[in-house]
């Protein structure tokens, strides 16, 4: 089925194109949240959210981006809210918090992504804290690139930016990444 | 030296995610999405109804609850006046009908 015919069939409600958007999709879907959000269990309720919301709003969908783009974005921000109600039930809601820093990569629960190679399991499971410090903007740009491999022309469309923003997220991130890689190791 | 080390290392943690594989996607998971829209359908007010989830007709909604109670109130209060004196005028015209009003002691003096 052509992305045209899907598009059309999950417009008109096709039960047969919905399970065909959930099929082709879901990895795509998991994995971007899985790098996010860091746990299996929040990536697993978020992709079933993801798809939910495709199902409801197919019907705005007006095709000027790739179904896939339409669906990294649902991601991304159904992953940026998760993530800001983890952070306040963290929190707690109290006083002090407003002029608390926030944790540390000390702080920050180990992840062991399932894709990692052997030899690089620690290397990444440092790095993944790390990425949980950055700002959401560098956040999102360096996981579509370092867990979803996709082109800066590809994150410049799901992010609904230019190339060049594109490109100035990954570098501060990349600088960030560093300064607090270097905190952790030898600080 | 080991300024080189260190730069290594944290060159090694910035690479450690290349040639990432995907993970696998959970099972099951078109049953998951159709049983989570099957739910939120349930949930759903009807249509008439969801509108009070709107903060401002809920806060219209008692204000008007309010209003009303408190003009019930008051026309009641003042019916019962009204009606309290009109029971009355029969037992009064009874009573002195057959002379059974009772005075004060000052009346009686007078």
């Amino acid at each position: 089925m052509g992305e045209h015919e899907l598009v059309k069939g999950l417009q008109a409600g096709d039960e047969a194109a919905f399970a065909t958007l959930v099929e082709v999709h879901q990895q795509l879907v998991y994995n971007t949240a899985l790098g996010m959000l860091q746990t299996a269990e929040d990536a697993e309720d978020i992709t079933q959210e993801v798809f939910v919301q495709a199902y409801e709003s197919v019907g705005s969908f007006k095709g000027e981006a790739k179904l896939s783009t339409w669906l990294y974005r649902i991601t991304i921000s159904k992953c940026l809210d998760r993530i800001k109600h983890n952070n306040r039930k963290k929190r707690g809601g109290s006083i002090m918090s407003l002029f608390s820093k926030g944790g540390t990569m000390h702080d920050a629960p180990d992840f062991h992504h399932p894709g990692v190679a052997v030899a690089n399991k620690e290397r990444a499971t440092v790095l993944f804290k790390a990425m949980a410090m950055l700002p959401d903007n560098q956040r999102v740009a360096f996981t579509l690139s370092k867990v979803e491999g996709l082109s800066q022309h590809e994150i410049a469309e799901v992010m609904r930016c230019t190339i060049a923003s594109v490109e100035g997220y990954m570098q501060r991130a990349k600088e960030n990444l560093r300064k607090l890689l270097s905190d952790y190791y030898y600080n | 030296m080991k300024r080189e080390h260190d730069e290594e290392e944290i060159n090694r943690t910035m690479n450690s995610l290349d040639n990432l594989q995907k993970a696998e996607a959970p099972p099951f998971l078109y049953t998951k999405v159709k049983a989570r829209l099957g739910s939120k359908r349930e949930r759903q007010l009807p249509a008439f109804l969801s509108m009070f989830t709107k903060p401002a007709i809920s806060f219209a909604a008692l204000l008007l609850t309010v209003v009303v109670n408190v003009y019930a109130l008051k026309t009641f209060t003042s019916g019962k006046e009204q009606v309290d004196s009109r029971q009355d005028a029969p037992m009064v015209s009874f009573a002195k009908e057959y002379g059974l009003m009772s005075y004060s002691a000052y009346d009686k003096t007078n």
